[in-house]
């Protein structure tokens, strides 16, 4: 292909699909963040005191840390000014909140029809068949504002809400859990998030319960200057299984705006939660202007024995990634896995990876981690093995590959592997590589064109990976890897 | 089907085909039999459009049209087909699913509609049986963990599926025992018609003891230094590269 | 003499300024002369050490080492008069031995006359024979302090190559053009003085010329010091060059040392390791022309409640460079091994290929391995890779083995020398160090057999 050809798809490569604004009444708390603000999300959400001191706590934690801003990353961005930013936005109609669907502002309905996600019920029903029933949270800045199937799900005893809603209704399961798997001291964003978190999901399923769905959450950042800050807490009760599933998108903006989110699972003796995500925040344009900074703290804990947590993730959105699901293997025999698709095009960086920490006896874990690089893009894969002395016999294999496409970017490998036990079985492998002229050359011949060939070897590079998301986010995220690479050969 | 003209071409400076002319007419099977290094996987790259080689002078004309400036993925739709000597692997991506992709590029290149995916399947099965390969051919990534000779009957079986209209099987016959050697020339001999052409370049005569070329040529230093038929064979056989070099 | 009768083992920094200025003045202006003009500046290095002292855990590459005692213990500087040196006998004398007592050549018991091409010098000799050389390298003192202090995007262990820079003016030991020589040098560091707590600095310059090809084996004994040293090796267009470096005898020793090599074009380097308990080794390669070629590997062993840690960093700067690593470590009682393998490949470094591997054994309840492979990829056109696994020794095998009537102890030292085997130790001489230690580590037969 000659570099003319490049040059145009590079620039035809910038169409991010999710780039439009919604125009709805909203409501802002004032710039910047102080006490006075964190009371009056508290105050917003009608939330206990107890809520309210553990976020006043957070908040001093962080003013401590303000200063110091982590920079042990492989990242490069302007300081983010932390008083320039909204910590609440919300659709009016949150006022007095919407009883039933119906009530929901149709504008907000119509903005998650354009991203492909119905909320309604009855659209469900009509389009897809019962077995891909996939209920949705949706948050929208910093509001839930619609949760699906919440009755089908009740009717089994699974508890899928918005998370201020679980703090009034289900105050004991929240209290008891918040903030045991991220303390909120853990790092600079968690304390951050804990101090102005918003809102987010939530989620039970109780003892021996199989959820006979997908639980979504959908995060749309809409308003400008305005910093997401969700919550999601999901408990797996003894023996149960869930699948939850998190996008989001946000419109293109020129300024970079704020994510710092923390997730955090909790299964007991036998529970399996299974986490995806697919990513795609504004990545900012093809100069690196604009785009999400996305700081998001997630971590599992299996708490029980034989309790398994997964995450699987595709990140090709955001200009600055930083993200590092975990798992705590604190159960006997249980297990973590991690799965990640991460593509950084144009001057998209990222720095994630995982963290497994082995606690119990016969506890093992597996990550597999696939980085594409394209554009000026820089990826850095950060993973810690951290094998305790108490963990008899546990087992670690860690994969990580990175493909680089073009020669203006970069690939970045860091693993920490430390094992105290000697009753354990560690192993990391890594490779680096390019899309071969051989191979391409090879597709050609059979007819296949550059571009295509060239997606067609990203998706074969990345199908360990993919084949671990439910079958909607599997070809969504196939799509999104081809729409995010567009250009990028040359 | 195919003509070359007086062809020079040459990799970093140094000249590897000389004033070439060759022809190969429809329906027949030609032979290029030549000692290592005497240019014959360039030939076959040139003529299928990969990047790196310069074309000094000359002119590739298929099907009466100059094909130089076409890209790869071009001549491929128009139907020149490359049995590669060293098949490339591509992990991640099924054998079949790789195939399909490709015949569908090639109809929609020639304004068809896509294969229907049962109908694909089918004849992916049917063909597999001629060639004698395991069904587990279609669902592992191509040519990934494939022996030579599976990569090679590989070769034979995406040929068989896309049917071109020029094969040009480059060392097909290397690394292979004597029963995938028969399997494979089965599968040339019963796909060559009087509507398609073959161009063999071998190193040895045994694939042409089975596969009979209508015509043999004898290739050194980038040009053709023998022509004959089937008898130009044993004749090399006999005597060796050295008594014509 | 005793430099450090000041010492205040609290107060490192007023201390060390105190007798590092002390020791300074008493080199002779001459020499004093030609440091400053061609190589660091004396102040410069203790401004730098002042500044940035023995390095602790705060900093990432020396996470896996613990310094206190080195900043606790009271360092004596050894005198610089040659006393007579007694070799003991235990220490194999070849034709090609170069002596080092106290970080310091001592030609009256080396033996290295009779071999043709292989010269040895001070610093100083070399750089008045050799001026083009010297204007070469150490013309320009900002370039030599950007190429020895500054550790290009890590934390390099500066302080110490300054602290060594300041107490040795260092032996150049050159092959000459063309020479193959066949029979290995051998390259050894005593420690005389058993009783006082010596800090001994040797810093050993190597330079292989065009087309040259030498074997060096490098061995320390050494008792109750803290052997901070330095080596430089710089291998011009297609030399060749081996190079050994063992801890034979480590008894209450620390290491710290620091090893820079630099290749030239079609240049081969083959560097052994053998790190043994209280050991930091800091090894850096730059592959800077086409088609050099670097391989190391390296045994890590640990025991009682030591660490011992190595840094590697290769680099590639030119096209076609090649880099292997390979590393066995081995932790016993309550010990730790590390190991930090980096690989970088610039942007250009076309067509290279780069590999690390790493295998831990782990064999006791206690020890515990931790190793960090990273890479760093600028250039797309590159091969890369790198692989670490732990384990212990495979219980099925070692009941086979005792099942067949063998001890327990002799099967896991047979099955921990299959083990470290892969690294390809076995040509050398040294192998009985190895074995030596490991029979040590198992308490098996007779150490000193």
């Amino acid at each position: 292909m000659t570099s003319k050809e490049t040059i145009k798809l590079v620039e035809k490569a910038n169409d991010y699909k999710y780039g439009f604004t919604t125009n709805i009444e909203q409501e802002f708390a004032p710039k910047g963040l102080n006490e006075d603000i964190i009371r009056f999300i508290s105050r917003k959400k009608k939330e206990p005191k107890w809520l309210l001191d553990w976020r006043l706590k957070s908040f001093e934690d962080w003013k401590r840390k303000a200063d110091n801003h982590p920079t042990w990353a492989n990242l490069k961005y302007e300081n983010i000014d932390f008083q320039d930013i909204h910590y609440f936005a919300a659709p009016k109609s949150e006022n007095d909140k919407p009883k039933s669907l119906d009530e929901v502002d149709p504008e907000l309905l119509r903005a998650y029809n354009k991203l492909g996600i119905p909320l309604k019920e009855q659209e469900f029903l009509a389009g897809i068949s019962n077995s891909h029933k996939v209920a949705v949270d949706a948050v929208f800045d910093s509001v839930s504002v619609a949760t699906t199937f919440k009755s089908e799900l009740s009717k089994k005893g699974i508890i899928f809400c918005s998370f201020s809603e679980a703090v009034s209704d289900h105050p004991e399961i929240v209290r008891k859990y918040l903030g045991t798997v991220v303390p909120s001291g853990d790092n600079y964003f968690s304390n951050l998030n804990s101090a102005v978190f918003s809102d987010g999901s939530f989620v039970y399923i109780p003892p021996n319960v199989t959820c006979p769905m997908e639980l979504s959450t959908y995060f749309r950042i809409n308003a400008a200057n305005t910093g997401q800050f969700e919550r999601t807490l999901i408990i797996a009760d003894k023996n149960s299984y869930v699948s939850y599933l998190e996008g989001c998108t946000a419109p293109m903006r020129d300024e970079n705006q704020l994510h710092a989110a923390v997730v955090e699972l909790v299964a007991l003796e036998g529970a399996e939660i299974k986490y995806s995500t697919v990513q795609n925040w504004y990545p900012g344009d093809k100069n690196g202007k604009g785009g999400i900074y996305n700081f998001v703290t997630k971590r599992g804990i299996c708490l029980g024995a034989n309790s398994k947590i997964s995450w699987t993730q595709v990140e090709t959105g955001s200009s600055v990634t930083w993200k590092y699901p975990s798992v705590i293997l604190k159960g006997d025999n249980s297990k973590g896995e991690f799965y990640s698709v991460a593509l950084s095009n144009n001057y998209q960086q990222a720095d994630t990876g995982t963290k497994m920490m082995h606690i119990g006896k016969n506890t093992s874990s597996r990550v597999v981690s696939k980085g594409i690089s394209a554009g000026k893009g820089q990826q850095t894969y950060r993973g810690l093995i951290n094998i305790l002395p108490s963990a008899y016999n546990s087992k670690n294999f860690t994969q990580c590959d990175s493909l680089l496409i073009g020669n203006n970017c970069g690939a970045h490998t860091v693993p920490y592997i430390n094992v105290k036990n000697r009753q354990s079985d560690v192993a990391h492998e890594a490779t680096t590589s390019k899309i071969s002229d051989d191979q391409l050359y090879y597709c050609r011949q059979r007819g296949i064109s550059e571009e295509d060939a060239t997606a067609l070897i990203v998706n074969g590079f990345c199908r360990e990976v993919l084949k671990n998301l439910p079958m909607e986010f599997a070809v969504e995220a196939k799509n999104l890897l081809e729409l995010s690479l567009e250009g990028a050969v040359g | 089907m195919l003509k070359i003209t007086n062809l020079s071409v040459s990799v970093d400076k140094k000249k590897i085909i000389n004033n070439l002319s060759l022809e190969v007419p429809t329906g027949k099977k030609v032979a290029i039999m030549g000692p290592n290094g005497s240019g014959k996987s360039t030939l076959s790259n040139v003529i299928a459009g990969k990047g790196g080689y310069e074309i000094n002078e000359g002119e590739i004309l298929y099907n009466n049209n100059d094909i130089l400036k076409l890209e790869p993925e071009e001549r491929a739709a128009s139907g020149i087909y490359l049995a590669f000597q060293y098949p490339v692997e591509i992990p991640g991506i099924a054998n079949s699913s790789f195939l399909r992709t490709a015949i569908n590029s090639i109809r929609k290149y020639n304004g068809k509609k896509e294969l229907d995916t049962r109908a694909f399947l089918e004849e992916c099965k049917e063909i597999c049986e001629k060639l004698n390969i395991d069904k587990s051919f279609l669902s592992r990534d191509l040519n990934f963990g494939f022996s030579g000779g599976e990569k090679k009957k590989n070769e034979i079986f995406h040929m068989l599926m896309i049917k071109p209209t020029l094969c040009i099987l480059d060392e097909i016959d290397s690394g292979l025992d004597i029963d995938a050697l028969k399997v494979i020339s089965e599968g040339i001999t019963h796909y060559s018609n009087k509507d398609n052409s073959m161009l063999i370049i071998t190193h040895y005569q045994r694939l042409l003891d089975y596969v009979k070329p209508d015509q043999v040529h004898i290739f050194n230093e980038g040009k053709i230094i023998e022509s004959g038929n089937y008898e130009l064979v044993k004749i090399l056989e006999a005597k060796g590269y050295k008594e014509f070099v | 003499m005793n430099l450090l009768r000041f010492w205040k083992p609290r107060d490192i920094r007023s201390l060390y300024k105190v007798f590092l200025q002390d020791y300074i003045s008493k080199i002779s202006t001459e020499k004093k002369h030609l440091r400053e003009k061609y190589w660091l500046n004396s102040e410069a290095l203790l401004s730098h050490f002042n500044k940035e002292n023995i390095p602790d855990n705060k900093i990432e590459e020396w996470k896996n080492f613990k310094t206190g005692f080195l900043k606790k213990t009271n360092w004596k500087i050894p005198e610089l008069k040659n006393k007579k040196v007694q070799v003991d006998k235990k220490i194999k004398v070849t034709e090609n031995s170069l002596f080092f007592v106290h970080g310091r050549y001592n030609s009256k018991i080396s033996k290295a006359g009779n071999t043709k091409g292989l010269n040895v010098f001070s610093t100083y000799e070399y750089f008045k024979l050799n001026p083009s050389y010297k204007e070469k390298v150490y013309s320009n003192p900002e370039k030599y302090m950007e190429d020895r202090l500054s550790g290009i995007g890590d934390k390099k262990t500066t302080a110490l190559i300054a602290l060594n820079s300041l107490l040795n003016h260092g032996t150049v030991i050159e092959i000459e053009k063309e020479a193959k020589i066949s029979n290995p040098i051998n390259i050894i560091n005593l420690s005389i003085d058993e009783t006082s707590q010596l800090l001994i600095s040797p810093y050993i310059i190597i330079i292989c010329k065009q087309n040259s090809e030498a074997i060096f084996t490098e061995k320390t004994y050494t008792k109750n010091c803290w052997i901070n040293g330095l080596s430089e090796i710089y291998l011009e267009k297609n030399a060749k060059l081996t190079y050994s470096k063992f801890q034979a005898s480590i008894d209450n020793s620390i290491q710290t040392s620091s090893l820079n090599c630099s290749l030239k074009n079609k240049s081969n380097l083959d560097l052994k390791i053998f790190n043994r308990e209280n050991c930091k080794e800091d090894i850096r390669v730059f592959l800077n022309d086409e088609k050099a070629s670097a391989k190391i590997s390296g045994i890590i062993t640990s025991k009682e409640r030591k660490e011992s840690d190595v840094y590697c960093k290769v680099v590639h700067n030119g096209k076609q460079t090649f880099s292997d690593q390979s590393w066995r470590l081995l932790s016993s009682d309550s010990s730790k091994t590390s190991v930090n393998g980096k690989i970088r490949v610039n942007r250009l470094a076309k067509f290279s290929a780069a590999s690390f591997s790493s295998k831990s054994l782990i064999l006791s309840d206690k020890a515990s391995s931790f190793s960090k492979p990273e890479l760093e990829i600028l250039e797309d056109d590159v091969k890369c890779k790198h692989g670490a696994s732990f384990g212990e020794i495979d219980k099925n095998l070692l009941f086979y083995m005792q099942s067949r009537g063998i001890k327990k102890q002799d099967a896991i030292f047979t099955l921990v020398n299959a083990f470290l085997s892969e690294i390809g130790f076995k040509k050398f001489d040294i192998e009985e160090i190895v074995l030596k230690s490991i029979k040590e580590f198992f308490n098996i037969g007779n150490a000193n057999e």
